[in-house]
């Protein structure tokens, strides 16, 4: 259970990431934002699919002991 | 001359509070135009991406969202070298910024990612390095566009039984593929304030319904997949 506001953070964050980076209306015609040569639209797409699997792998742990 | 960042459309008289800060602290500003108002930060460059300045953009578009306005918020980066530039396209297009505040109106966004935690952990073969003839190639690459196709129809299928359950209590749905194999599909849908306990309830049933996925729901968002 200790794990869940984490991976409650987690998951808002990378929703949060990729709402911002990659939705809302674009008023310049088009918006590349990128680090490193690397667009960061894919960047939060990419924390985003972390944090899916990240969700299922500690959904697949056992439950903690007297839980 | 400072430049001008964009963070959201407002309905005309929506203005923010005294006070109110946004990217590198700069005071979040509204100008009028056509029917309705833009807020925005004087700035004197296009700010960098990062995590702090993506939380201080949605903080500002939050602030916006009010029980009587609903902001059309902006993607991250938009900056103009001036404010008459911003303001001069947003004229351009009023219509459809118009149109899409009515849109919004009196909604806000909800995120659902659907998991299939019991999901094949190996995934379709790709063609291997050491495949020794095209047709070896071509049959693994047939393998992978099946499997896909296979998973998007699951997905719609998912979405369609979901939108089903939660009937008129979503005002309009916007569909993703999925992008790992253990995800279905991620839904954002748009809903009315009033029918936001409607909606939870209804993707409780939804759960019921499914009770071999998981659903990871997330928002109330500032409506960013409905924006345009």
């Amino acid at each position: 259970m200790e794990n869940e506001p984490t991976l409650h953070e987690e998951l808002t964050l990378a929703e949060l990431v990729n709402r911002v980076l990659d939705r809302g209306v674009v008023i310049t015609g088009e918006v590349t934002i990128s680090v490193a040569g690397v667009d960061l639209v894919f960047l939060g797409l990419d924390l985003l699919l972390t944090s899916v699997e990240t969700a299922v792998q500690r959904k697949r742990l056992p439950p903690p002991e007297g839980g | 001359m400072s430049g001008a960042y964009l963070y959201c459309l407002a309905p005309a008289g929506s203005v923010p509070p005294a006070g109110l800060v946004g990217i590198e602290d700069a005071p979040v500003e509204a100008v009028a135009v056509a029917t309705f108002t833009a807020w925005y930060s004087r700035l004197d460059a296009r700010p960098e991406p990062s995590i702090e300045r993506i939380r201080r953009h949605n903080q500002v578009v939050e602030v916006a969202l009010t029980e009587d306005a609903t902001p059309v918020p902006a993607r991250f980066g938009q900056w103009f070298a001036t404010l008459a530039a911003l303001a001069e396209k947003l004229r351009a297009g009023a219509a459809a910024h118009e149109e899409s505040l009515r849109r919004v109106a009196g909604a806000v966004e909800f995120g659902l990612r659907v998991v299939d935690v019991e999901a094949p952990t190996s995934p379709v073969p790709t063609p291997a390095p050491q495949a020794t003839t095209g047709r070896a190639y071509l049959e693994a690459l047939a393998a992978r566009a099946a499997a896909d196709r296979s998973r998007d129809q699951r997905g719609q299928e998912i979405a369609a039984g979901i939108a089903a359950i939660l009937g008129s209590a979503v005002r309009q749905q916007r569909i993703d593929r999925a992008r790992s194999r253990h995800e279905v599909v991620g839904i954002a849908h748009l809903v009315a304030r009033r029918d936001v306990e409607s909606y939870r309830a209804g993707v409780a049933a939804a759960r019921r319904r499914y009770p071999e996925l998981r659903f990871l729901l997330s928002g109330p968002w500032p409506p960013y997949s409905f924006a345009a």
